[in-house]
């Protein structure tokens, strides 16, 4: 009882080592698609905007820094629901980054050497193997970058994946069999402990993407169905915002007690005073 | 007729054992509370037990080496650990090593109870 997410430089990649690992192990599958159409029949707002939050590097003309937190955040609380369900593959690029320290999910990466990439590519696009390496090293820079802005972290950092397999060291189906091995030892295997820390970080996700129109910088954390929320408010407003907090939250579903802890905004509070 | 579940309970904190035992006892198993991990694996090398639950950071001797002298002794017998310091590496290394399952502190008798039971429809 396992959880894998499959991220790579390469999607075709991470989509085509998803799919066979999950068919050896009889594992469901589901990927970035998957993810952006339940996220949006969730929280009711068009897939696209996922996608381009999941796409789109932050630019002055695209999607506010706000927007995009509020989008991830139901992006976040949609992935970790499709977890709790266990035996599950998700293939995509932010897999490893939308759920961390849950000891039954084997994060792997796998990379594709550039020269393999762009040989692809020049065949699917009918170009150059010059103008194909162009266009890889652009959506990498990119890809980084996006993941830099939007999660802090540089990416693929070792740190974050448990299993790291080089297609130039290794054929595809040695990753197969790497992978299936990787996940069948025993300290990846599913205890009372990581299962109830999962529910613990679905419960917190999806309060966080039900509040994070109020202050996109909301934490929330959850043991045991006790939720805390903690926020920041200018002033006056601190009031009105525990309210909203709690008016919201103890109708969620899972809730069953809840702490809000909702600071002064300082600097906002002297913002407002300045104008 | 049916044989008594054994179980050793291990714990350094007093509260716990106390809380727990009667919480086991109900469900009919038979259990011997330890405080102190040295008399916990004199015992253990006395008398095969069904079940063991330990906790993970004790003095002297922690709870993985006395996962390590259970698993290398008495096969059949399941080990759950517990611990107020979870963490996905230790959860890990625990489980590797042949625990039946992980519980971090704070827990509900009730929740130990369903791990025991899991263990015990495993025996």
């Amino acid at each position: 009882m396992s959880i894998i997410t499959v991220s790579s430089n390469s999607r075709k990649i991470s989509e085509e080592i998803g799919k066979r690992s999950a068919a050896i192990l009889e594992y469901q599958i589901f990927g970035q698609e998957t993810l952006v159409t339940e996220t949006s029949t969730s929280y009711g707002t068009p897939g696209e905007d996922f996608s381009r939050t999941l796409s789109d590097s932050p630019s002055l003309r695209g999607i506010s820094s706000k927007k995009r937190k509020e989008l991830l955040a139901c992006l976040q609380a949609q992935f970790a629901r499709f977890l709790l369900a266990d035996n599950i593959v998700y293939t995509g690029p932010i897999g490893h980054l939308f759920i961390q320290g849950i000891s039954h999910v084997l994060k792997v990466y796998v990379a594709e050497s550039i020269e393999d990439q762009a040989s692809r590519l020049m065949d699917e696009e009918q170009i150059s193997l010059n103008k194909a390496m162009k266009i890889i090293k652009h959506r990498e820079k990119d890809h980084s970058k996006w993941i830099k802005e939007t999660f802090g972290v540089d990416d693929p950092a070792p740190s974050s994946f448990d299993l790291k397999i080089e297609l130039d060291k290794v054929d595809i189906e040695k990753a197969y069999q790497l992978i299936v091995e990787t996940v069948g030892e025993k300290r990846f295997k599913a205890m009372t402990y990581s299962r109830n820390q999962m529910a613990d970080h679905e419960l917190a996700y999806r309060v966080r993407a039900l509040l994070v129109d109020l202050n996109p910088d909301i934490r929330v954390l959850s043991q045991g169905g006790e939720v805390t929320v903690y926020s920041k408010s200018p002033g006056r407003a601190r009031e009105r915002s525990l309210k909203v907090i709690r008016e919201r939250v103890e109708t969620i579903d899972g809730v069953v007690k809840l702490k809000v802890n909702v600071r002064e905004d300082l600097f906002r509070r002297m913002e407002k005073g300045k104008r | 007729m049916e044989r008594i579940v054994e179980i050793l309970l291990l714990d350094d904190e007093p509260i716990v054992g106390k809380r727990l035992k009667p919480a086991l006892e109900k469900l009919g198993y038979k259990v011997e509370i330890f405080e102190d991990p040295v008399a916990a694996l004199q015992r253990i090398d006395e008398k095969e037990f069904d079940i063991i639950v330990t906790d993970i950071c004790m003095q002297q001797i922690d709870g993985i080496q006395i996962l390590d002298h259970v698993v290398s002794k008495f096969p059949r017998t399941k080990v759950i650990m517990i611990t107020g310091y979870a963490m996905i590496e230790v959860a890990r290394k625990a489980m590797e090593k042949g625990a039946f399952d992980f519980i971090a502190k704070p827990f509900k008798p009730d929740d130990l109870r369903a791990v025991v039971t899991k263990a015990v429809e495993a025996l």
